[in-house]
């Protein structure tokens, strides 16, 4: 049995009378990769952002390394990385710069070092000494996505990792999330991309409204559904969500 | 502060130096910059040189305090605390997840605040300055820093109080109580200052010198007495003097500090939920701007599905002025200052009506210059969304014309409004116009102030359509280069829009002259002459406007932003 290196227990999040997320209960074991997804509004990018420490939740424990989010926020953080929707970069920074910081944050020592090979292995370093401004919206991606991997984290929180990247970088990126989950580090990413999920993902857990309505393999979350034996996830997803009365896997 | 975000803070700085002085070799960005110093060193000039006599501290002091206190009780009232605590969302991105204390947090942002504080002290040091004028200039530098620094720390510890009682549903207590505290004492003032006037006006030396004296008087000296506390060393004459004033404000400083770093649980879901909002809101590679107060108010009309295009356009755009709580707050202000100045009989021996109307054609004018670079609610806020404008199914001149006429209707309300208070004051006597109704006059005004405005408004689009990279449209931002930048432009904009009202004046005359040479009274002359005037105004801007919308189409989105 490998390690639980994210732990999520009956995690609720409140904004003004709105619950964005109910009761969530889910773990990620080092060298897996978890998929979340759900519509839009389901609260994937909320939960993340919780589990990041971005947002503080309203009820329910997160544990990231056997570290309380709450309780131990520094030793838990140190543990994980989480790369937003949005590429958002300080404006005045370069690349490498970027990546340096991420370093300091974290701690790590041969931080230039780590950040050479990062930007060499995401195809930035003939843009090391570029700001943003000058960067596309594909470069930037890979650019959060490299400072995210600076201090090696246990456990990578990824929201729509692929968006913005073109299909050689997408298929570069599929190989470096599968390969950092191999290494024995978790992965949790959101996706609307459900083939991606489909290819990448050991196990995902579904959300509506911000209720888990089904965890598991796909074959797991199938064999409770007869009817969609054989089918692929984009219409267990489909079957999932439109279901009237879902009943939490 | 960590060592990590002492290196974000210095990086962020050597780099964007270093980006200044590459712009430089820009000529339109050094032309800009040149403007910009050469009216620093005209009015810095002018403040240092002056002879003028200095402020009394008997005068300046209790005054001074008052306006300070009146600045700390609108940090309470009415000034968005989500802006004060607002992180960027790359420091949300990069900086929450990070382990970070909140401390550590707290530190970076009043360490970028003090790089405005600096600066402020700086400038204000250099306006300030006069020989013989209280402190020596470090000295003096030193206390106005201290007192931008006090300033700049309340106004955190408040928004961190009210987003923290926002959180436990007490914010509507805690921003009644002051602003319930500060009508009554604009009450007692009010009072006062009629208790004063209504005894020996001659005796009192100006209006300033009567406002003294009765904040002078309890129960106003107690209550001012903390705020005269960071404005005593700028007024101590000697070394010993400075001193002895700068203790208690070193004292404010710090009792500030521990406030704000002992602040309650609140502050880090407060600004990243702030954060969060303004990022799902800002387009992709921009940075994000104040959304509006929570639960953004209906627009003044509504828009019918039937609305031409057009219309839609207008509407969106004076949709967003009536949303910023801010600039309505701000104008009210304005106009409440203006008739209650008017109506306080201390501060004048004229006429409350003579009053009220010389200070409301002063402002007309002044909003008649700077208003248009001002209110740009038009395409000058839209260009960065160019891509999304051009994929509309509009001609140009149709985007141009109804952008510029939602500016340009705001601009009017507001020389109306103005002229409104004017005529009620009688300004049509001190103005030598011929004595007729002033409810004609202000129907005469409505479609002048219109024309006036639409001009003007388009003058302004025309420079963001045709040197968008100059204008820098919908840009935050300061410095010399913007300061240049707006001068140079208002300064163009106003010979462009004298030469268009050349041939207005030349149709206004001529009709004036056509019916006073044949016979008729003031009230037909009046009446066609305005009628030829804004014909006149109308066609141009017709032209204007189909012009624009031709060279509109033609821009591209690489045009405005060249990066």
């Amino acid at each position: 049995m490998q390690q639980e290196l994210i732990e999520v227990d009956g995690l609720s999040k409140v904004f003004d009378g709105r619950v964005a997320v109910r009761a969530l209960s889910f773990t990620v074991r080092a060298g897996e990769v978890v998929g979340l997804v759900g519509p839009n509004g389901a609260g994937k990018t909320t939960t993340l952002r919780t589990l990041a420490g971005i947002l503080a939740p309203t009820a329910g424990r997160v544990q990231v390394a056997g570290h309380d989010l709450a309780a131990a926020p520094l030793e838990a953080k140190r543990r994980l990385a989480f790369v937003p929707d949005e590429p958002h970069l300080f404006d005045y920074l370069t690349s490498a710069e970027h990546l340096e910081l991420s370093g300091r944050l974290y701690g790590v020592p041969d931080a230039a070092a780590r950040a050479a090979r990062l930007l060499a292995e995401f195809g930035l370093a003939d843009r090391r000494d570029a700001l943003p401004a000058e960067l596309s919206r594909g470069m930037r991606q890979k650019l959060v996505i490299a400072a995210a991997l600076v201090h090696e984290p246990d456990a990578l929180l990824l929201d729509e990792p692929l968006t913005g990247l073109d299909p050689v970088a997408i298929r570069r990126m599929k190989e470096t999330i599968r390969g950092w989950a191999d290494a024995g580090h978790a992965v949790l990413l959101s996706s609307h991309l459900l083939h991606v999920v489909e290819e990448l993902c050991d196990r995902v857990v579904v959300l509506r409204a911000g209720e888990r309505i089904a965890m598991g393999t796909i074959a797991e979350i199938v064999a409770g559904r007869p009817g969609l034996a054989g089918r692929s996830l984009e219409d267990v997803f489909l079957a999932l969500v439109d279901d009237p009365a879902p009943g939490a896997a | 502060m960590s060592k990590a975000l002492g290196f974000l803070l210095a990086r962020s700085l050597r780099n964007r130096a270093r980006l200044t002085l590459r712009r430089l070799r820009r000529p339109s960005h050094a032309l800009a910059v040149l403007a910009g110093i050469a009216y620093l060193a005209v009015v810095f000039g002018s403040g240092s040189s002056a002879r003028g006599a200095a402020p009394v501290p008997g005068i300046a002091l209790p005054v001074g305090a008052l306006g300070l206190a009146v600045l700390v009780a609108w940090g309470w009232v009415a000034a968005d605390a989500g802006r004060v605590l607002a992180f960027s969302p790359a420091e949300v991105a990069w900086l929450f997840p990070a382990p970070l204390t909140r401390r550590q947090l707290l530190h970076l942002k009043l360490a970028r605040a003090q790089g405005v504080v600096l600066l402020n002290a700086l400038l204000w040091t250099a306006l300030t300055w006069r020989p013989g004028l209280g402190a020596a200039p470090w000295r003096r530098a030193l206390a106005i820093w201290a007192l931008l620094s006090v300033l700049a720390l309340h106004r955190t510890a408040a928004a961190l109080l009210r987003k923290g009682a926002t959180s436990t549903g007490r914010a509507g207590l805690r921003r009644i109580l002051p602003l319930a505290g500060l009508v009554l004492f604009a009450f007692a003032l009010l009072a006062g200052l009629g208790g004063v006037a209504g005894g020996n006006v001659a005796a009192v030396a100006g209006p300033f010198a009567v406002l003294a004296e009765v904040l002078a008087r309890p129960p106003f000296a107690a209550l001012l007495w903390p705020f005269t506390l960071p404005l005593r060393p700028l007024f101590a004459g000697d070394p010993a003097a400075w001193l002895a004033a700068m203790g208690p404000v070193v004292l404010l400083l710090g009792a500030h500090y521990l406030w704000i770093v002992r602040a309650d649980r609140a502050f880090e879901e407060a600004v990243a939920a702030h954060a969060l909002d303004q990022l799902a809101q800002a387009p992709r590679g921009q940075s994000a701007r104040p959304l509006p107060a929570r639960g953004a108010r209906a627009p003044l009309l509504p828009l019918a599905a039937a609305r031409s295009p057009a219309a839609a356009i207008a509407w969106r755009h004076l949709a967003s002025v009536t949303r910023r709580r801010g600039a309505l707050l701000a104008l009210g202000a304005w106009l409440l200052l203006i008739v209650a100045i008017a109506q306080a009989p201390a501060f004048t021996d004229l006429p409350v009506g003579e009053t009220a109307s010389g200070f409301a054609l002063a402002w007309l004018a002044l909003l008649a210059i700077v208003g248009p670079q001002l209110v740009r609610n038009d395409l000058r806020e839209d260009l960065a969304h160019l891509s999304l404008l051009r994929v509309l199914p509009l001609r140009g001149r149709t985007i141009v014309g109804a952008s510029a006429a939602a500016s340009a209707l705001v601009l009017a309300a507001g020389y109306l409004a103005l002229a409104g208070v004017a005529a009620v004051g009688g300004a049509r006597a001190s103005l030598g116009l011929p004595a007729l109704p002033a409810a004609l006059y202000l129907l005469l005004a409505a479609p002048a102030a219109l024309a006036l405005a639409l001009l003007q408004a388009l003058v302004q689009n025309g420079g963001a359509i045709l040197f968008p990279a100059w204008v820098r449209p919908a840009r935050a931002g300061g410095g010399t280069a913007v300061l240049g930048t707006n001068l140079l432009t208002g300064v163009v904009s106003l010979a462009l829009v004298a030469g268009l009202l050349l041939p207005v004046g030349l149709g206004v005359g001529a009709a004036w002259a056509g019916v006073t040479l044949a016979g008729g009274g003031a009230a037909p002359a009046l009446c066609l002459a305005e009628a030829a005037g804004v014909l006149v105004a109308l066609g141009e801007a017709r032209l204007l406007a189909g012009w624009l919308g031709r060279r509109f189409e033609r821009l591209e989105p690489g045009d405005v932003d060249p990066g």
